[in-house]
Order: structure tokens, then sequence, then C-alpha cells
């Protein structure tokens, strides 16, 4: 603000407070010193800011010992971090739990969980014989699943399965679909499927390891 | 009276000084930080002790807030004073501090006879009754506009670092300036005194 646009007494109210604390800047201190010059209202009103000023900073002092609180405060910085979080933390006394209710509680949970257990035990026994879609397959000693002709007699198999080093370790309940292995460990079983493809009276003929599971 | 360039000076001196003082805090320089608590202490008790007579609860308020100091110390943007940063701390740990606990009669209506014993000085009898009405005059404002004037003329903040300590617009801070010292303007001359008899009728500003 310019020295050529003098202060209204509203302007000059409202800056009064800061030059009266000290915190106006020095252009506002000048044009309100202006304008008081000039105006005895507005010095009648800066007299009694003065007044509540003095009257602020006057009497009344609270003489209180920093050091026994500087000391308390020093004392809880040197707490662990950790003791001064849990605290922060801890609820009020009257919420925390009887010590009979905590223990009963934790009885209860053991009692939960022993009866859990037994539950789970016996849901168990039944899947011997049941199986879902999603249930993985049981481990089989089957490598491979063969699928022979109903034509093929008993002694045309036997031969089959004793030129391909196989012997029959599974087959479900009416012999159609068989489950079986290699006589020796070593054995190619891709090869072995390869040649019972090629091999007539054998309808199917793939490798069971993973999901080798003979149906019953 | 100082000189406006004499409190500018003074005050920029102190910030650099408590600047300097904090960013050594924040490295955890207990020497600073009880330099700073002690400087503090003081006007922060009194300021908090306009408002509750206790003085567990003004050390807690004060406690906490330099609680807040230690642990935030480092975090300081700069964006203000740091006296004017503290105060701020400590005006919501008071606000906070106030809520749960029960009203009570300030401090002042306890202490100002304390502090002058009978058989003062007649000038020390004329302060204390200076203190007295403003004290009254004080307690029958709203409590922001109160708070407005303390920050003022007690802690000698601007009119930029209240509204940052009360979360406000400089406008709201103005407005309630203006308020406080039209109603004290009102109702002082009613609580009598020398003081009062200083207070003229003419109307307010146009």
């Amino acid at each position: 603000m310019t020295p050529a646009t003098p202060l209204t007494h509203r302007e000059t109210w409202e800056l009064i407070p800061w030059v009266v604390n000290g915190t106006a800047t020095p252009n506002e201190r000048q044009d309100v010193e202006r304008h008081l010059r000039d105006c005895a209202d507005c010095r009648d009103e800066y007299a009694l800011q003065m007044q509540f000023h003095a009257g602020m900073n006057a009497g009344g002092d609270v003489e209180h010992d920093a050091q026994p609180s500087l000391r308390r405060l020093l004392a809880r910085i040197d707490t662990p971090e950790e003791q001064a979080l849990s605290a922060d933390a801890a609820p009020p006394a009257r919420a925390r739990w009887p010590q009979w209710l905590a223990a009963a509680v934790v009885v209860q949970a053991i009692g939960l969980a022993l009866l859990g257990g037994a539950q789970l035990k016996q849901a168990g026994a039944p899947d011997a014989g049941y199986r879902t879609l999603t249930n993985a397959p049981a481990a089989s000693a089957a490598a491979i699943r063969l699928v022979p002709s109903p034509q093929l007699s008993l002694t045309e198999l036997s031969q089959l399965l004793a030129a391909q080093q196989l012997r029959v370790v599974e087959a479900n309940a009416d012999a159609t679909i068989l489950g079986v292995a290699p006589t020796h460990e070593a054995a190619d079983v891709d090869a072995i499927v390869a040649r019972l493809r090629a091999t007539p009276g054998v309808l199917l003929a793939e490798p069971a390891a993973g999901a080798a599971h003979a149906p019953r | 009276m100082k000189s406006t360039t004499d409190i500018a000076d003074t005050r920029t001196d102190a910030d650099a000084f408590e600047r300097d003082a904090l960013r050594a805090v924040a490295h955890g320089d207990r020497a600073a930080f009880e330099r700073l608590y002690l400087r503090h202490h003081a006007p922060l008790a009194r300021f908090i002790a306009r408002h509750t007579a206790r003085r567990d609860l003004i050390d807690e308020v004060i406690n906490d807030t330099f609680w807040i100091v230690w642990r935030k110390a480092g975090e300081f943007r700069g964006d203000s004073k740091v006296g004017t940063w503290i105060i701020g701390i400590a005006y919501r740990c008071m606000l906070k501090s106030l809520r749960s606990h029960a009203p009570v009669p300030e401090a002042a209506d306890i202490d100002t006879d304390d502090a002058l014993p009978g058989g003062a000085e007649s000038s020390e009898s004329e302060t204390r009754e200076l203190a007295d009405w403003v004290r009254r005059g004080l307690a029958l404002l709203p409590p922001e506009q109160r708070t407005t004037m303390e920050l003022a003329y007690y802690l000698g903040q601007s009119c930029e670092e209240i509204a940052a300590i009360m979360n406000c617009a400089t406008g709201t801070v103005k407005a309630r300036m203006f308020h406080a010292r039209l109603r004290l303007r009102n109702t002082l001359p009613a609580l009598g005194g020398d003081a009062a008899q200083a207070i003229d009728t003419r109307k307010q500003p146009s």
C-alpha cells in the first residue's frame, strides 16, 4: 500500500492488533501510525489494545518448575519403543478380560481342536471307497493301461505280455481293462506302449504313470 | 517499546536458533531437545493454564507436545517458525486433553493472588487489577475468539501463524479478532476498574 492511499478506519482497526503484538510488517506499521496521527478514535482503540496486551502479559504468572516434568518426559523417551507402543495401545483397564475368562477361552479352544480332529478322522474313513473327480488318484503299480480285444484268448494275451516282458498288476472287475507293468524296472514304457499299439488284438495301450489307476 | 525492526530481528534470530536446535533434535541431540523444552515450557504452561487449573494436565499437555516434537522433529518442513509449529502441536494436544477431562476453573483464579502477596506496591496492585479485568473480559468470549486473542497477545503470533495453528483461513482469524475486540469493548466497562474508565463509548470503525 502506498502513502498516497491512506488507510481507512476499518483497515486501521484490523491492523492494530498486529502492530500491538509486533507482527505487522514495517509498511503496515507506518501506515497505521500515519492514520493514528489524525484519528482520535483509532488512537483510542490502539491504546485499548495496548492495555489488553499489557493485561494479558501481567500478573497471574504460573510459576512452574519445568525440570520435574522434563525428567519425566526424558524417562518416557528412554522407555523402549515397544513398551511405549504397547502402553499406548493397551486398552483401558476396565476393558481387560479377567484372568479366569482368558483361561476358560484357552481350555475351550483346546477342546474344539480335539473335537475337530476326531471329526476329521471319522470323515476320512469312507474316503477309501468313495472318490470324487477332484480327489488325487492313489498311487498305482501299473505303468501301462491296456485294453485287450475281447476276441483275444487268455493264451494269446499271456504270450503278448510275455513278449513285451509285462505282467498284470491290477484289473477292473471283469478284467476287460488291465494295469500292466514291465517285469524289469529299466524298461522303456513309451517304447512298449508303441509296440503294444502295433500289436493286433490290442484296443488301447497308454502310459498309466501318474494318472494310472485301474478302474474297478 | 522495541522498534519494529528490532522485534523482527529478534524473532528471526530466535527462529534461526530454534531451527538449528530442531535439526539437532532430529538427530537425537538430547541437549538441544532440553533447550527447546525449557525455552517453551513457561509460555506454554501459562497459555494452557488459561484453560485449566490442573497442574497435572498442564504438564501432561506440554509433555505430550514435546513427545511429538521428539518423534517428529525430522518431519518439520520449515513452512512456519519452529515456535509456531510447537504451539500448533500444543494447541491440538490441549484441545484433545480438555475434551477428555471435565472443565475446571482457570489457573489465574488461583494464581493471581499467590503471585502478588498482600502489601504489594501500588503499581503492582494496578497491574493485578488490569490483569484481572482483562481475564474476566476474555472469559466472556467464545473459545475461538478468546484463543485467537491469547495467541496474538500472549504468545505473539501473527495473523498467518494463528491461521496455521488453528487450521483456519487468515480471514477467519481477522474476523474472530474483530468480533472479540468488539465484544470486549462493549462488555469491559461494565466490569469496572480504572482501566474500564479509559474506554469511552465511541462507536466501532466505519
